[in-house]
């Protein structure tokens, strides 16, 4: 604990935390033409957190709003929760290894594709590997277009939220 | 209020990077697609059950016009040249005669009020039932 606690940063971190939550929540309550297609809008939070504090940071952000998400939801430790969380951290990994790797390659919506399609076949996989049923690939064509889909919606999402957060350009440029 | 690209020194809205993955991954998906809709899900059979209980089970390369009866009445079904269809239905709605020709492993056409369904089978059974569209 060498640097004393930023209260601006924590007051946005906790702001952000709450509005993937919330998100998450109004999205649960949505209909689905599947039971794992969702917007993913809370996803459009975690990415800022991403894009403002870091991977560390938005990774609290994205447990934050799996776990109490899950527990307000009732899906706490079921395969749905599971599936969602494995999928969802993995696919967080993937935007801050690329934010962090090639930072100019790709835009927030891009991130935000990125992340879409990751968490899109991650969940794929985790469910396949639950059922035992190589027949879920099948759906994969479906899924990557809603990936990219969603994907692009909740980016666009994102970087107009960016830009009324009024940030330092410094910090995501 | 700022004006969204106003900002100096934010990113592009969408880079060169972006649309290359938005591209690439919709061509993954297009690609996965026809290739499922060639090879795997070529019919073989022509079902035609009622309240569950196949009435008709015979290849798809036949011609035959089919009448079963359901819950309303009289169901008229043809199969020819590869694919099948219902061709008249006792019921209101007349979902499943607009539902057309059904060509590939897992379409299917239901009456609901009669109670009838025509689905394709695949030479390999697939591992889930259909999709709905």
């Amino acid at each position: 604990m060498g640097k004393p606690i930023d209260t601006r940063r924590l007051t946005r971190l906790a702001m952000l935390a709450a509005l993937a939550l919330v998100l998450f929540l109004v999205e649960t309550a949505l209909p689905r033409p599947l039971p794992w297609m969702r917007l993913g809008l809370s996803n459009s939070a975690v990415l800022a957190a991403l894009l403002l504090f870091g991977a560390g940071p938005a990774l609290v952000v994205a447990c934050t709003k799996l776990l109490v998400g899950g527990l307000l939801s009732g899906s706490l430790g079921g395969p749905a929760f599971v599936i969602g969380s494995i999928a969802g951290i993995t696919s967080l990994v993937a935007m801050a290894l690329f934010w962090r790797l090639a930072p100019r390659l790709f835009s927030p919506v891009g991130l935000s594709v990125l992340g879409a399609v990751v968490h899109q076949c991650v969940q794929l996989m985790v469910a396949a590997t639950y059922l035992g049923h190589a027949g879920l690939y099948t759906l994969l064509p479906m899924f990557l277009v809603s990936g990219v889909l969603t994907g692009t919606l909740t980016g666009f999402a994102a970087y107009f939220a960016l830009q009324r957060l009024a940030v330092n350009s410094a910090s995501i440029a | 209020m700022e004006i969204a690209g106003s900002r100096p020194g934010w990113p592009p809205i969408v880079t060169v990077g972006d649309v290359i993955l938005i591209t690439a991954m919709l061509a993954v998906a297009g690609f996965l697609m026809l290739r499922d809709n060639s090879a795997s899900t070529a019919a073989a059979r022509v079902v035609v059950e009622v309240v569950g209980v196949s009435r008709y089970d015979g290849p798809i390369d036949s011609s035959a016009t089919i009448t079963v009866n359901g819950a309303l009445g009289a169901s008229v079904i043809r199969i020819e040249g590869g694919r099948a269809r219902i061709e008249f239905a006792p019921c209101q709605g007349q979902i499943c005669v607009l539902r057309g020709w059904l060509y590939s492993a897992g379409d299917m056409a239901a009456c609901v009020p009669n109670h009838v369904v025509v689905h394709m089978v695949g030479r390999q059974p697939r591992p889930y039932d259909g999709i709905t569209q």
